[in-house]
């Protein structure tokens, strides 16, 4: 179940709400952790079984570790060393098992078999988000959790299982024990959910149908304008939908009294891309800073290790992101980028117009993007030739049809991609004209419950006949 | 202003909110368990999903929650309004199309026509070819463009569809030996040759074929014919795609010829009667298939007509709303829908002399359907 469907909206977030606040507050953390459950065993009911043991594993060992931080430290260690391989195992099987097993017969050796087993949901994410509470607990910085079902609604917490953010143990450790859910949070909350929501229904939805239109034509029907234009449509796309997602989290979180870390930070109007980097997923970069690159050495251990640091750390990066090697191309392409900008590009940017740094930035961005979204790799790279060198035609009228059909969407797009809303709100505070907020709301949800209705509108048509 | 009043300004503000948000879930929560649930969808042409069962068995597959998420998706309240609003907001916004249809000029819905592989558009030629060469025949060929060529003044400004023209000439040129009848001017520069609401020509565009394949193929004059109106509420396919509901309902009519032609109709199934009409159509959704009475594999039409001749059509739908206008010109026709009749169409040529063998496709057909590859 998707927060954006209609089923989330009029039937499980309905239930869900009354009875949250129907049970005395020591009851909600239980009634979290089972409404989690069943959000998450809806789809995937015997998936249920592989979080409940990634539960219980970093449950124990967490409370090991911290038993033996103190008096046995090397004890300490071969517990949470067992914890992250068991972790990465799991995530390994379910994630890269037929990857590895692919590219394993493709160089002829038949040692195993791809097993086609479904992707839990969200376990990319829930096996990073659980695996941070143990090494957490082992760098001091946390006490464990004492309470087995709190620490369960902390993984499962159904608004960020899916899509994240990855919310650390340790941004919510007080929360989770003693919280004081509150109308103005509820109201922000609100207001945080219906723009994600818009954001994903609204905007992602619809320039992902350019981006479909787009790359299903014949090479030979895309001009350079074309390209761009449809590129343009997916980076859009992309950033509406994992943006969007992480609003409706971030906002269904304070509903039930939780703050949960930003994802997003504008990261189309980045100056550079490591700049790009701290705006774009950024519960991800930190995750990776903090739990991979920092642990390796990260700068302290002289310039070349520190290269390699930033290559592991983005191939990794990359990898998370899906068991193909475009994925890896996508990764590794981020690294290199950042290793010229901390070596020399950075000072030479600084000394550059903004919209230049802001030019340059967008173009490796949509390039990387090409690459992101071409499962096959040299499908990709004719996409890419398309772009830089030139296509039959620089522009047609299917270039000019598509922006002036989405005109609007474009502009919207635009407008939501640079911090404008938020000056548009803080103006109509001032100008006492907040009465606005409800019927924005009221009329985002109108819209996107239509919107949503229509994409299950699927006429079988003998439309050829 | 003081504090504490702006503090309750928007202590109010966030009350009216979180009023607006509730209500807005827990009303449309509780008018969709209070709905009437439907389970055929005409504008779809589908069934509703079923409510799946709750078993153990069913939910332990996996595919209970799609299956009750598509149950509860497609019965939810006022469903075909929520489809509307949609469609009205796209136009509003300034978007020319809605699910591949635009929105025309005085209230037509045009299919949308974008470019796509060229593959089956070659592969349809070369299939001509063949069996024009391997069997010695001379193969009418009436290729009818779609409404973003015929209609295309009605066209929103700023539309884009691949030009069928081009399409046309290809295929004239690559059918050089072929009498190729080409009525796109014409129904160009004709208004009112296309349904407002269905993809398909309409009498007045398919009168307009008439009189070229008398022109062309049987060199004589048209004959006299008139039209009745059958029904004023024909919503064809386009407005069920384009979800644009409150779009006017196109008229439908009969096309009777002066004197009046007696016909025996035999379907590939064994019915027959003895019209070219489907009156029961006109009850039902798709009145279009009031014409020859909808797709059929093969279709046997003998009349009265004075000419002797026999005719073969290969065709798609576009021909259903002609066939009436050559029903007159010849005593034996045999009508062949590719995409459900496998069997060799040219055993049936038995009088080479006396039959005119035509191939009656719109342009998208022979773009996008592969069936004609499959002639022999």
């Amino acid at each position: 179940m998707v927060f954006s469907s209609l089923t989330f909206l009029f039937a499980y977030l309905p239930a869900v709400l009354a009875v949250y606040y129907a049970v005395k507050p020591e009851w909600r953390n239980p009634v979290l952790f089972l409404v989690s459950l069943f959000f998450y065993g809806w789809g995937e009911p015997v998936y249920i079984l592989v979080m409940l043991f990634s539960i219980i594993v970093n449950y124990l060992a967490a409370t090991g570790i911290f038993r033996f931080r103190n008096t046995d430290k090397s004890r300490a260690k071969r517990i949470l060393l067992l914890c992250i391989v068991v972790n990465i195992a799991i995530l390994g099987f379910f994630k890269y098992w037929d990857f590895i097993a692919g590219n394993l017969n493709a160089l002829g050796i038949k040692a195993i078999r791809p097993l086609r087993l479904g992707l839990p949901i969200g376990i990319s994410f829930y096996t990073f988000q659980a695996m941070s509470y143990p090494i957490d607990v082992w760098q001091g910085k946390t006490e464990p959790q004492k309470d087995m079902v709190s620490f369960g609604a902390y993984v499962t917490m159904f608004p960020q299982l899916i899509a994240g953010p990855i919310v650390r143990y340790t941004d919510i450790a007080a929360q989770l024990n003693k919280r004081k859910e509150n109308q103005d949070q509820f109201t922000r909350g609100i207001c945080r959910f219906t723009a994600g929501l818009s954001k994903k229904v609204l905007l992602a939805n619809n320039a992902g149908r350019i981006w479909e239109s787009v790359s299903s034509l014949p090479l030979s029907e895309i001009s350079t304008l074309t390209a761009w234009t449809g590129i343009i449509a997916f980076a859009f796309q992309i950033y509406f939908d994992f943006s969007g997602y992480s609003d409706m989290a971030i906002g269904l979180g304070k509903m039930f009294g939780f703050d949960f870390p930003e994802n997003f930070n504008y990261p189309y109007i980045s100056r550079s891309i490591t700049e790009f980097w701290r705006r774009w997923h950024m519960s991800l970069s930190y995750w990776f800073r903090d739990y991979v690159y920092i642990p390796l050495g990260g700068n302290r251990k002289g310039i070349r290790r520190q290269i390699l640091n930033i290559l592991i750390v983005w191939i990794l990066t990359g990898f998370w992101h899906g068991a193909s090697w475009n994925f890896v191309l996508w990764g590794l392409m981020y690294g290199i980028i950042l290793i010229f900008e901390k070596a020399f590009l950075l000072k030479k940017l600084e000394k550059c117009p903004g919209w230049i740094c802001r030019l340059y930035t967008m173009v490796i961005v949509l390039t990387a993007w090409v690459l992101f979204a071409f499962t096959d790799i040299g499908a990709g790279l004719s996409y890419l030739k398309l772009m830089f060198f030139g296509a039959a035609r620089f522009t047609d009228g299917l270039a000019v049809y598509y922006l002036r059909n989405n005109i609007l969407l474009f502009v919207l797009c635009i407008a939501s991609s640079i911090p404008v809303a938020e000056s548009l709100c803080s103006f109509l505070r001032k100008q006492k004209l907040d009465i606005v907020y409800p019927l924005l709301v009221l009329g985002a949800l109108f819209l996107c419950t239509a919107f949503i209705t229509d994409a299950s509108y699927n006429p079988f048509l003998y439309f050829r006949f | 202003m003081n504090n504490s009043s702006s503090e309750k300004r928007i202590s109010l503000m966030q009350k009216i909110t979180i009023a607006v948000f509730l209500v807005f879930i827990y009303a449309m929560a509780a008018l969709n368990l209070a709905a009437p649930k439907y389970t055929y969808s005409e504008n779809e042409n589908r069934y509703l999903s079923e409510l799946p069962s709750l078993s153990f068995s069913e939910i332990l597959s996996g595919h209970f929650d799609t299956a009750f998420e598509d149950w509860f998706t497609d019965h939810f309240v006022a469903r075909s309004s929520w489809i509307c609003v949609k469609a009205k907001t796209v136009q509003l916004a300034g978007v020319l199309e809605n699910n591949g249809v635009y929105f025309g000029k005085n209230g037509r819905l045009i299919r949308q026509f974008l470019p796509g592989s060229d593959k089956m558009f070659r592969s349809g030629i070369s299939a001509l070819q063949d069996f024009s060469e391997k069997n010695n025949f001379h193969l009418n060929i009436l290729l009818i463009p779609e409404a973003s060529y015929g209609e295309r003044d009605s066209l929103p400004s700023g539309a884009f569809n691949i030009n069928e023209k081009e399409l046309i000439e290809t295929v004239k040129k690559e059918c050089s030996g072929q009498t190729v009848i080409d009525v796109s001017d014409i129904l160009q520069k004709t208004e009112n040759t296309y349904f407002h609401t269905d993809h398909h020509w309409n009498e007045r565009g398919a009168a307009l074929a008439y009189e070229a394949i008398c022109r062309e193929v049987l060199h004589k004059e048209p004959g006299n014919y008139r039209y009745d109106k059958v029904s004023s509420s024909f919503c064809g396919t386009m407005y069920s795609r384009s979800g644009a509901f409150w779009t006017k309902p196109d008229e439908l009519y009969r096309i009777d010829f002066e004197p009046g032609i007696e016909v025996s109709v035999e379907y590939e199934n064994g019915n027959r009667t003895a019209s070219l009409y489907d009156a029961h159509k006109l009850e039902v959704k798709d009145k279009y298939a009031y014409y020859l009475g909808g797709n059929h594999a093969a279709v046997h039409i003998r009349t009265n007509a004075a000419s002797g001749r026999s005719a073969v059509i290969i065709k798609d739908s576009f021909a259903h709303i002609l066939i009436p206008f050559l029903a007159a010109e010849y005593s034996d026709i045999m009508v062949y829908d590719l995409r459900y009749y496998h069997e060799p169409v040219s055993e049936s040529v038995t009088d080479q002399v006396n039959t005119d063998i035509y191939v009656i496709y719109s342009t998208d057909s022979f773009v996008n359907d592969s069936s004609l590859s499959a002639l022999w």
